[in-house]
């Protein structure tokens, strides 16, 4: 058995184990942003990696994020993607699968922000506060379309597939460095993919737009002190939109001008 | 809906109201009124019936008044069926609470009533105390009455308007409060 270096994810500290092999070597790669430097290997989690078959990598994945989550309960956690500006203002895309806000995450990596994550947004219940969650990038068929700068790169070595997805390390998508101070919600997006559609841009009340991040929330139950207070908090924080578009260059416009202007 | 009904809010549900619009979480169900829905449940207090309650929110839309009433009526059943309010089988009448500044001495069967703020006192009879203690309890007027007309049989004709006119007295008098 071989052991990756020890992560970190949200309160989580783990190691990967498989066997010797190239995926185990990928794993590498693509946890990399996640890398933790303690010397302490009290409480961490293993989490294995089946190199047997083709889906070992997705699966692998997909367990760090349960088990992150896990780790982050009693904090606000969101299924959302985000991005940062170096003053640490930063973006929340909210929604669930097939959204787009993966699609619209690596984008606006492209354009010139900081990556923080593209699966579970994690905030302090009460300073609001952003813990980053840089895991690899997890992209379906048919968003290479939307994403011409990486469509060379799916597929290779670099970003594997893995259970019908490409897995995306975060050095790849380009994008500025994570800011040294700490994050803070600045805008609130909820966008939904309808091709064909025209853009539509919709305003959303703080009632709203609480409900839609509690829909769409894991573990609300267990946010302390009270969860519908620590909702209230980011939606008076953060204006919240609701994008509904058929093309990701449009609503990456809508979105820089939204947070230009927020 | 039975518009005698009142309803009262299912208090295991934390509720959290931002800008007029409701949202309601039961510990697995997130929910969110706006507009009527948002209006009607703020007014839901248990004791307000629900006839009331939609004649209050119609007022909101005196362009589509009745209309706006009987949609509001809807509404409280809409929320009775969710599981967001309960309603009560009967209709209550007025509620009084003691006032906030007034403090009570209790000597067996009678009770010496302290007005802090203008340090006044009244005592009141045996009688008047177990109208006050009734009272006090939610029991509204006519319970009132027909509870002290059968512990006290003898007790004369003039027994409701009696009960009426202490507790407007007391109300008067600074030393009770009227709810509802």
């Amino acid at each position: 058995m071989s052991s990756a270096p020890e992560g970190a994810a949200l309160g989580l500290r783990f190691v990967v184990e498989g066997k010797d092999g190239g995926r185990a070597r990928d794993a590498d790669r693509l946890l990399a942003g996640l890398a933790s430097r303690s010397p302490s290997r009290a409480g961490v989690a293993r989490l294995l990696l089946d190199d047997s078959d083709a889906a070992g990598l997705d699966r692998l994945v997909r367990e760090l994020n349960f088990a992150a989550i896990a780790a982050a309960r009693g904090n606000l956690l969101f299924h959302a993607g985000a991005v940062s500006a170096p003053d640490g203002g930063t973006v929340i895309l909210c929604g669930p699968s097939g959204s787009g806000k993966s699609t619209l995450t690596v984008r606006l990596v492209a354009g010139g922000s900081a990556y923080v994550t593209d699966e579970t947004v994690c905030l302090d219940p009460v300073t609001l506060r952003v813990a980053p969650f840089c895991k690899p990038v997890s992209l379906k068929p048919g968003s290479q379309e939307a994403l011409p700068h990486l469509r060379s790169l799916l597929g290779t070595a670099d970003a594997p597939s893995s259970g019908g997805s490409w897995l995306v390390p975060p050095a790849a998508l380009g994008g500025a460095a994570l800011p040294s101070g700490p994050l803070w919600p600045q805008l609130l997006v909820f966008p939904t993919f309808q091709r064909g559609a025209a853009c539509r841009v919709e305003r959303l009340s703080a009632a709203h737009a609480a409900f839609l991040l509690g829909q769409n929330s894991s573990r609300l139950r267990e946010v302390e002190p009270e969860p519908l207070q620590a909702l209230a908090r980011v939606v008076r924080r953060a204006p919240a939109y609701r994008i509904v578009h058929g093309n990701v260059d449009e609503a990456m416009q809508v979105v820089t001008d939204l947070w230009a202007a927020a | 809906m039975n518009p005698h009904l009142v309803p009262q809010r299912d208090t295991s549900l934390q509720a959290l109201e931002l800008d007029g619009e409701v949202l309601l979480y039961d510990g697995r169900q997130l929910r969110f009124l706006d507009g009527p829905a948002a209006a009607v449940w703020g007014r839901v207090d248990g004791v307000t019936t629900a006839g009331d309650l939609a004649t209050a929110v119609a007022e909101q839309f005196p362009d589509q008044r009745s209309q706006a009433e009987l949609d509001a009526l809807a509404f409280v059943g809409q929320l009775e069926r969710r599981g967001l309010v309960k309603t009560a089988e009967r209709v209550l009448g007025p509620v009084y609470r003691k006032a906030p500044d007034v403090a009570l001495v209790r000597d067996d069967d009678v009770i010496l009533l302290l007005r802090l703020t203008e340090g006044t006192r009244r005592a009141l009879s045996v009688t008047a105390t177990r109208i006050w203690d009734l009272v006090l309890l939610g029991t509204d007027v006519e319970d009132v009455v027909l509870t002290l007309q059968e512990e006290y049989p003898d007790a004369p004709s003039s027994l409701p308007s009696d009960v009426r006119q202490l507790l407007a007295e007391l109300v008067a008098a600074g030393l009770l409060v009227l709810h509802r």
